[in-house]
């Protein structure tokens, strides 16, 4: 994907359409600060991202930054817009209204909405923010790089789903279930086994159901028997209804069911207050030292003030886990045990009411027993169960287990055939309940097995993610590193990768090695200049990954911080890595552009320079050069000395990449001053020298002739840098029309090393101890 | 939903972990059915990668995995 134009109306600095036209190639753009340069990068994000621009969203630009976008002084009758035209003509473009609404008309081919912004463009105040960023942002800047996007969604959905089939299956209320049906078996069968049980129901069975022998299996033989203890109670007289009454609730066992609740709810009170007020505290005093967890792999103990590994607070999280899942275990023995005291409760206030035992009732009711008969008529089970404290289980003691001990003393009055029959009943149903128990353990073995295996599932998605992830990021760390070395050549920094971040999940940092010691953060050692470099070389490498789709990078003034020994260097790691690559440069940097400009190839490479912005109705405008004069034509009018010093500033630069490129030599002077030559000083050996190298073909014919117009336009240069720059340097004393023909002298000097017919500089092409451009016509032997 | 990025190793090769996974998964749960491991497989390799699932359809999921697992075991996947 190649960018042809970016068209830009009435958009941020942009006043009447104006275009930054590539032409599918790589550009360099000079700009001094405020020349509207970042206009065309906004352009472009609004673009890619639906009508936002990131480094406006903020509380003063509008919902939608309709505040920022327009052109402050946009005239009412024009519109604001940007248009993005590709190399094969299909194009994107915003008509942007009054409001900040926006319509878009597309006809691309590329889809720009999908590109990541940290891919793409990196500006000026985003260099390092990579590295100064969380581990967990830092593994989502590269979340879409490791394309695992449908594994992440999978373990998130195996996550959820394993909760879902702890709901559906009930496990909670199953697991309740199963803890009453136990302790009911306990009180029925003791210590009995399994096949104990099913034999005493095969011996009542034989006695009860003499007509039905062939019956095997013991559910069958449960239901048969139950309806059999049924039928010979219904047929029996009512004084043997009252003793088949007051057996079973003789049977019951109401005073260990209070106590057991009681101790259940002891138990609670002993384990959960103390551990609620110490989890309050603990979270209040952990808030801070959360984010530490994230940059460092110690944090400090918020009771003791201690360095502890972030390993073990970890296994202490897991430890106080396993402790709240116990407190939730006791949770459920107490309402196991809460349930069966109001089976129990219910059981003894349906039984009292019985017609069958009103006699018994009269009888007792004349006695002390009155007030707690009606304390059990008026029991309500449902209320117990959703909320039962110790006055509860006060009012139980102090009112039914007399009503129980009554009905025991009564019981002794059972003839044994009532009972026994009696007996029976209480086997049967309590076997029957145990069978049922086994089908639902069954069920919950089933859930909790798929559970498991859901559970294991999400941990192998998070495992292959891990694998996938340190793959794709060993691969991007060498591109870091190699990056890095071509901008830090033979420096003992050294080691630089991404790397997952000990046990936490979707968590990268970077790590390096510092004079050969491992740093685990380039925070620890790398100054802001090194950071930047290191950030630089990050968004490079991530940008490096789309290599296949080829798209277009923007880097908006991102070498402020760099020294010029290693922001020299920028231009190696641009043609080495992203020769193929369209790269769109912004730089105020006017002698890294002057670099540039010199060092690039001009086949892959155009250079564009945008005028001094005046105001906003006048916007952003192109100088008609690629040299940066036009920046010191810009101050001849209202400070002519600093248009002249510009001019030298700016022949010092240019002269001394000539001077490289030509391979002149000077004379070694000592200290600072041998890096720093002044225009005079290359123009002067120019003059000198080009008299006998610089040669222009005769217009018919092989034959070189000296350029004598060339040696006259340095001549000049160089008289009026030497009378008037230096004046406008040191007196600030130089006026305007000198300021001007100063200007123009100086770039008139410069283009004598461009060819007219070819356009390509003498020092294009090298030949033995030669150079020339591109057609020949012009040679520096 | 956007297309799934490519990384430098070429294809994203996203599924083929799951039948392994299953495997080793159910070498640890007996009581998992040769249905249920297909269904999840089934699952993952589908609805369950794309999109995150709404509470409703995990709950209609989770059913129907909860039966598949309480049918007789003549299938058990070992």
């Amino acid at each position: 994907v190649r960018i042809k134009t970016i068209e830009l109306e009435w958009f941020r600095g942009a006043a009447d359409r104006i275009a930054l036209d590539p032409d599918c190639k790589s550009l360099v753009i000079y700009g001094a600060n405020g020349s509207g340069k970042s206009s065309f990068v906004d352009g472009f994000e609004y673009l890619m991202h639906k009508g936002k621009i990131g480094h406006l969203s903020h509380e003063y630009s509008g919902r939608h930054q309709e505040k920022a976008i327009p052109n402050t002084h946009k005239p009412a009758d024009v519109t604001t817009g940007v248009r993005i035209r590709f190399k094969d003509d299909s194009k994107l473009e915003a008509k942007i209204n009054e409001d900040g609404s926006f319509t878009t008309l597309e006809s691309h081919s590329a889809a720009v909405a999908t590109w990541d912004y940290r891919r793409t463009i990196l500006r000026q105040d985003e260099v390092s923010s990579f590295i100064h960023d969380t581990k967990g942002n830092k593994y989502s800047a590269l979340l879409s790089l490791l394309g695992l996007g449908r594994m992440e969604v999978a373990a998130e959905n195996l996550r959820q789903l394993a909760k879902s089939i702890e709901n559906e299956a009930n496990l909670q209320r199953k697991r309740i279930t199963l803890r009453q049906i136990a302790e009911t078996r306990k009180t029925v069968f003791g210590m009995q086994s399994d096949d104990e049980i099913f034999n005493t129901i095969e011996r009542l069975h034989t006695c009860y159901c003499a007509d039905n022998p062939a019956t095997k299996d013991t559910l069958s033989r449960c239901i048969e028997l139950e309806a059999a203890v049924d039928a010979r109670m219904a047929q029996s007289s009512a004084e043997q209804r009252r003793h088949f009454i007051i057996q079973t609730l003789a049977e019951l066992d109401l005073k260990a069911q209070i106590s057991a609740v009681r101790a259940y709810s002891l138990r609670l009170a002993s384990e959960a207050e103390p551990l609620v007020t110490e989890k309050l505290d603990v979270l209040l005093r952990a808030v801070p030292f959360v984010d530490k967890l994230e940059d460092t792999k110690k944090v400090n103990c918020p009771a003791c003030g201690r360095s502890i590994p972030a390993a073990e607070f970890r296994a202490h999280i897991a430890a106080e886990r396993e402790r709240l899942q116990e407190i939730i275990n006791i949770f459920n023995d107490r309402k196991a045990a809460l349930g069966l005291l109001c089976n129990t409760v219910n059981t003894l206030k349906n039984n009292l009411g019985k017609p069958e035992l009103k006699s018994w009732r009269d009888g007792v009711a004349m006695g002390d027993l009155a007030r707690n008969l009606a304390y059990a008529d008026g029991s309500n089970a449902e209320t117990l169960r959703a909320s039962c404290n110790e006055g509860d289980l006060i009012g139980l003691e102090d009112n039914l287990l007399a009503v129980v001990a009554a009905v025991a003393d009564a019981s002794r009055d059972v003839p044994p055939d009532a009972r026994a029959l009696s007996t029976a009943k209480r086997t049967t149903e309590a076997a029957r309940g145990l069978l049922k128990a086994n089908n639902q353990a069954v069920a919950l073995q089933q859930a909790d097995a798929l559970i498991a295996l859901i559970n294991s599932l999400e941990q192998g998605a998070r495992d292959e993610i891990r694998r996938r992830s340190q793959a794709v990021i060993d691969d991007i760390s060498s591109d870091i590193q190699r990056m890095w070395e071509i901008l830090h050549p033979g420096e003992a920094i050294e080691g630089v990768s991404l790397y997952l971040s000990g046990n936490i999940d979707k968590a990268i940092d970077i790590r390096l090695k510092f004079y050969g010691v491992e740093q685990d953060s380039p925070r620890l050692t790398l100054s802001e200049g090194y950071r930047n470099s290191l950030g630089l070389c990050i968004f490079l490498a991530l940008a490096k990954q789309d290599a296949e789709s080829d798209r277009p990078l923007f880097l908006d003034d991102v070498v402020v911080s760099l020294d010029r020994n290693h922001r020299g260097m920028i231009q190696d790691l641009l043609v080495k890595e992203f020769d193929a690559r369209q790269v769109i440069v912004l730089t105020h940097d006017r002698e890294w552009y002057a670099e540039l400009r010199q060092q690039l190839d001009a086949k892959h490479w155009g250079f564009k320079v945008l005028l001094p912005w005046e105001s906003p109705a006048i916007g952003i405008r192109w100088s008609h050069n690629t040299t940066t004069f036009d920046d010191a034509r810009a101050h001849v009018a209202s400070r002519p000395d600093s248009a002249g010093n510009d001019a030298r500033k700016i022949m010092d630069v240019e002269l001394a990449l000539i001077g490289e490129r030509l391979r002149m030599r000077l004379p070694y002077l000592r200290g600072d001053k041998n890096d720093k030559r002044l225009a005079h000083e290359f123009l002067e050996r120019l003059i000198a020298d080009g008299k006998t190298s610089f040669k222009k073909r005769k217009e018919m014919g092989a034959d070189y002739l000296e350029h004598g117009d060339a040696i006259t336009a340095w001549e000049n240069a160089d008289r009026l840098l030497s009378s008037w720059a230096n004046r406008a340097s040191h007196s600030f004393n130089l006026v305007g029309p000198e300021a001007i023909k100063l200007i123009d002298a100086c770039e008139s000097a410069l283009e004598f090393f461009k060819c007219s017919a070819c356009g390509k500089n003498v020092w294009f092409a090298e030949t033995g101890k030669s150079f020339q451009c591109g057609c020949g016509q012009i040679r520096w032997k | 939903v956007l297309p799934e990025p490519q990384n430098k190793q070429g294809a994203t090769k996203n599924d083929e972990w799951i039948a392994v996974r299953i495997a080793q998964a159910c070498e640890q749960q007996l009581l998992v059915t040769k249905v249920v491991s297909e269904s999840i497989e089934q699952l993952l390799t589908g609805e369950l990668s794309e999109k995150p699932a709404s509470a409703g359809r995990l709950a209609a999921i989770a059913k129907k995995l909860i039966a598949d697992m309480s049918r007789p075991k003549i299938d058990t996947a070992q």
